[in-house]
């Protein structure tokens, strides 16, 4: 009997030893291989409504006013000399003092992303905007692209004494192009 | 009194001849694995999210953007808009099995296989790189394993096929990104012994 309990654990050990060997740490080698395609994607909103905030447009035209309706006080003293009855004072001469034209940009409206390119050139072009929208510029017009979007500017000036805007409403619009190479 | 005593002294040894049988059976019970490279090619619309394959494409964002323009100038803010329709993330399949585990009974295989990934590259772990400059970062890897066993349930093979999420946010150059895999197999938990010899 002693011989049996011995000889099972022989085996019990036997088994053991060889179960373990079988199961040590191994792995298998793989190579990995993506391709990936060059790429540049532009991405722009096609439809941009802005509003000026409460005082805005006022301070455009005159830096003295805050609100939409404001007065300008012209603190210089004026002086004239009356004939017949009548004083012109020329009142447009100290107007010239002010606004007639405002830059609006319009912050991160566009962006790009790209695979395989070292740099991309951005450019602006006018689209039938409106008469009182001029300079139209983009920002940055180059720079290094990467999937991680690049954002950018557009500006342009618009002319305050143009009677496009008699209708309250101006219509800017401009065609971007970005390049990569 | 002492043909009795051989008596005993046989059987035993018989017994021990079986476990030894039973124990070698069990050695030569190894399963084998093999491993096939992992290959593809990302196509232009799965990295710009846009139908057709042309490498230059403008994405028209059409919902009508708002702002209020404050000292002349307004942010619209596209990197939000950008984020939501591009993720920044491709997926790349392999069309043939990466591994495979053959084994039989013995292995008393009857669970799940599951492998353990890791990626090296010239950047370092869970990247694929195609140089210093550029690198796509192994966000996640899934597993889709096509069983084969035996009418009692026992994994006769098994072939792993293999699905990585790439972040390509770190990336700027195309061409070819390369990295070796290291594939660990287990039963059930990655925390199992490997299966592997």
């Amino acid at each position: 009997m002693n011989f049996l309990k011995k000889s099972v654990l022989v085996a019990g050990l036997a088994t053991g030893f060889i179960t373990a060997t079988s199961s040590q740490a191994a792995t298998l080698d793989v190579d990995v291989d993506v391709t990936i395609p060059d790429v540049l994607i532009l991405y722009a909103y096609t439809d941009i409504e802005l509003d000026f905030a409460a005082g805005e447009f006022a301070a455009l035209l005159d830096s003295n006013c805050t609100s939409e309706d404001c007065s300008s006080a012209i603190t210089a003293a004026e002086s004239g000399s009356i004939a017949s009855g009548a004083v012109d004072l020329d009142i447009d001469s100290d107007l010239s003092a002010t606004g007639t034209t405002a830059s609006i940009n319009i912050q991160n409206s566009w962006a790009v992303r790209a695979l395989g390119y070292g740099t991309f050139n951005a450019s602006v072009a006018d689209n039938g905007s409106e008469s009182a929208v001029s300079n139209l510029d983009i920002s940055p017009a180059s720079g290094t692209p990467s999937m991680t979007a690049t954002t950018g500017d557009v500006s342009f000036d618009v002319d305050l004494t143009s009677s496009d805007l008699d209708d309250g409403l101006l219509e800017a619009n401009y065609t971007i192009t970005v390049t990569g190479s | 009194m002492i043909s009795l005593r051989k008596k005993p002294s046989l059987m035993c040894s018989a017994f021990f001849v079986g476990m030894i049988f039973i124990a070698s059976q069990q050695a030569s019970a190894k399963v084998r694995c093999k491993a096939n490279d992992f290959s593809d090619t990302v196509t232009r619309s799965e990295v710009s999210g846009i139908a057709g394959g042309a490498s230059d494409n403008s994405f028209a964002l059409n919902s009508v953007e708002r702002g209020v323009i404050v000292a002349s100038k307004v942010d619209l803010d596209i990197q939000f808009d950008v984020d939501s329709v591009a993720s920044g993330t491709v997926i790349a399949e392999s069309v043939d099995w990466v591994w495979e585990m053959k084994a039989t009974k013995k292995d008393d295989l009857r669970g799940a296989i599951v492998g353990d990934y890791q990626f090296n590259s010239v950047n370092g772990p869970m990247k694929i790189c195609s140089s210093s400059n550029s690198c796509m970062d192994v966000v996640n890897v899934d597993t889709n394993v096509s069983y084969k066993r035996n009418g009692q349930g026992y994994i006769t093979r098994a072939r792993g096929y293999v699905v990585l999420t790439l972040d390509l946010s770190s990336a700027s150059e195309s061409g070819d990104y390369q990295a070796n895999l290291t594939v660990t197999l287990h039963e059930n938990n990655t925390s199992n012994p490997s299966l592997c010899p």
